[in-house]
């Protein structure tokens, strides 16, 4: 049944998205070509327009992705979707699995194609000859893209679990459960992050080179130097965020078992 | 000679909202093979008993058991439910609901299913969104119905279509629900089901006041539900 829930929900919050990916992928594709015939100054304003544009529907299609992601997770518990979804011979464990791994497969989906746009737009400039330098000459340079990658990747689960998690308690109360929600979701997130710098802070305490981020002024590192730090960082944020992730799909898990009321 | 349990049961079944007390220490048998109303007046509980009945509300006190079951998957395989509302995605097309439905619903007769589309007028190439209300209510009937149920909840399936389509959406639930199977409907409209019933539950300010085989009543009282049921609400 979890197969079947899962083909459902990608079908919904893909049908949106597909047209964010297309755009892209044109844009993409287009500029690139563009960029092979630089020779005027048209070719260079429309290959300038695609490589600003892509960025602005990235940004898009991520909102869309997550905001679908909520409004799918809402209707299909509290809703009037909820009458069908929750009536189903599934339990709630499935149901809110099937979210889940949507919000995984949907984020990656959307990380990538961007990631991809972006390659092919920037192939053609001095974008991938940085990245080779930055891969090549920096410590630990590949791990370093991968982890920016997984950062952002993470950053943005993470996001769409508080929206289900703030949605879920909001329900808690029988009146103003948009704004009850909307409220809670800011304060788990606003936490969140407190709770990451707490925690580089704490890393600084054992760690000088860390502790030099609250200490000085960025300029003042030299670029080896940082980009270790920010690695080290960066390896601290993925270990906290994979735990807020952990803890709310489990906390989300519990709370649903125990019931929820449709609206 | 063992009791047959009960297909659906409420035990000291209550429901708040907050402070707001929607029904209160209902107790109520659902028998298998019979045709039961569920009969009261608007906001007098019967929509937020089905919706217990479904695990669609979390009981304040009390339980729902399906057969002496808390519920559960298999009770959601047995029950076949239809809302007061329209509950499909508005962006699906008819012949996509019938696949929905045939997906995750082993008991889904999805031949049945398009011939009572053919014989209610709808095409199954329609979006939803592009359909009337009425049509919306006939369609999700037409799922509902064309499941091999043991327990069909029909929430005012009557309510929001004209009169002339009553009896025919009557004669629909009546030819098509299972054998052996119950039915319970909950609506305002006593006179147009009086007629099918063979129990009936009154429901008011959350509490059931009667709960009768329909005969016996009409014997008791001389007259038929329609007429008991507006002397007992009388204001």
């Amino acid at each position: 049944m979890l197969k079947k829930l899962l083909k459902y929900d990608l079908k919904s919050i893909f049908k949106p998205l597909i047209i964010f990916y297309s755009i892209i992928i044109f844009l993409a594709i287009f500029g690139c070509f563009i960029h092979r015939f630089n020779s005027s100054a048209l070719t260079a304003f429309l290959y300038d327009f695609c490589s600003g544009a892509i960025p602005g529907f990235a940004i898009g299609a991520i909102i869309n992705n997550t905001l679908n992601l909520w409004r799918l997770f809402h209707a299909d518990f509290y809703g009037d979707h909820a009458y069908l979804m929750r009536t189903l011979p599934v339990s709630s464990k499935a149901l809110y699995l099937s979210k889940f791994l949507s919000v995984l497969i949907t984020i990656f989906t959307t990380l990538v194609i961007v990631m991809f746009s972006l390659m092919i737009i920037y192939g053609a400039s001095d974008v991938f000859t940085n990245l080779e330098h930055i891969i090549t000459a920096v410590p630990h340079g590949l791990s370093l893209i991968i982890m920016i990658g997984l950062l952002i990747y993470l950053e943005l689960i993470f996001a769409a679990q508080v929206g289900t998690t703030s949605s879920i308690l909001g329900h808690y109360t029988t009146k103003n459960h948009a704004l009850r929600s909307v409220i809670i979701g800011f304060t788990i997130y606003l936490f969140a992050s407190a709770f990451i710098l707490l925690i580089v802070f704490l890393a600084g305490l054992i760690n000088p080179e860390i502790m030099r981020i609250f200490t000085e002024d960025l300029h003042t590192f030299g670029s080896a130097n940082g980009l270790e730090i920010f690695h080290q960082i960066s390896l601290i944020a993925i270990i906290v965020y994979s735990t807020f992730i952990t803890i709310t799909y489990l906390l989300n898990q519990k709370l649903l078992a125990r019931g929820v009321d449709v609206e | 000679m063992s009791k047959q349990i009960a297909l659906a049961e409420c035990r000291s079944l209550s429901k708040s909202f907050g402070d707001k007390q929607v029904l209160g220490d209902v107790n109520v048998k659902i028998p298998r093979g019979k045709i039961i109303g569920l009969l009261g007046k608007n906001g007098a509980g019967k929509s937020t008993l089905l919706k217990l009945l479904n695990g669609l509300l979390v009981p304040t006190g009390g339980e729902v058991l399906i057969n002496g079951q808390p519920i559960d998957i298999i009770s959601k395989k047995i029950i076949a439910y239809l809302p007061e509302r329209t509950y499909l995605e508005k962006r699906m097309f008819v012949r996509e609901a019938l696949k929905f439905f045939n997906d995750f619903y082993d008991n889904f007769n999805i031949v049945k299913a398009e011939q009572l589309l053919k014989a209610l007028d709808l095409d199954k190439n329609m979006r939803i969104n592009t359909m009337s209300k009425g049509m919306q209510e006939k369609l999700q009937l037409v799922l509902v119905m064309s499941r091999q149920a043991e327990l069909y909840i029909l929430d005012e399936p009557l309510g929001g279509v004209d009169p002339a389509t009553r009896d025919y959406i009557l004669d629909t639930i009546l030819s098509n629900f299972a054998e052996n199977a119950s039915l319970l409907i909950s609506t305002h409209l006593i006179s147009d089901i009086e007629r099918i019933l063979d129990e009936v539950i009154f429901i008011d300010s959350g509490r059931v006041i009667v709960s009768s085989d329909a005969d016996t009543l009409r014997n008791k009282h001389h007259t038929s539900i329609d007429e008991i049921f507006r002397q007992q609400f009388k204001h």
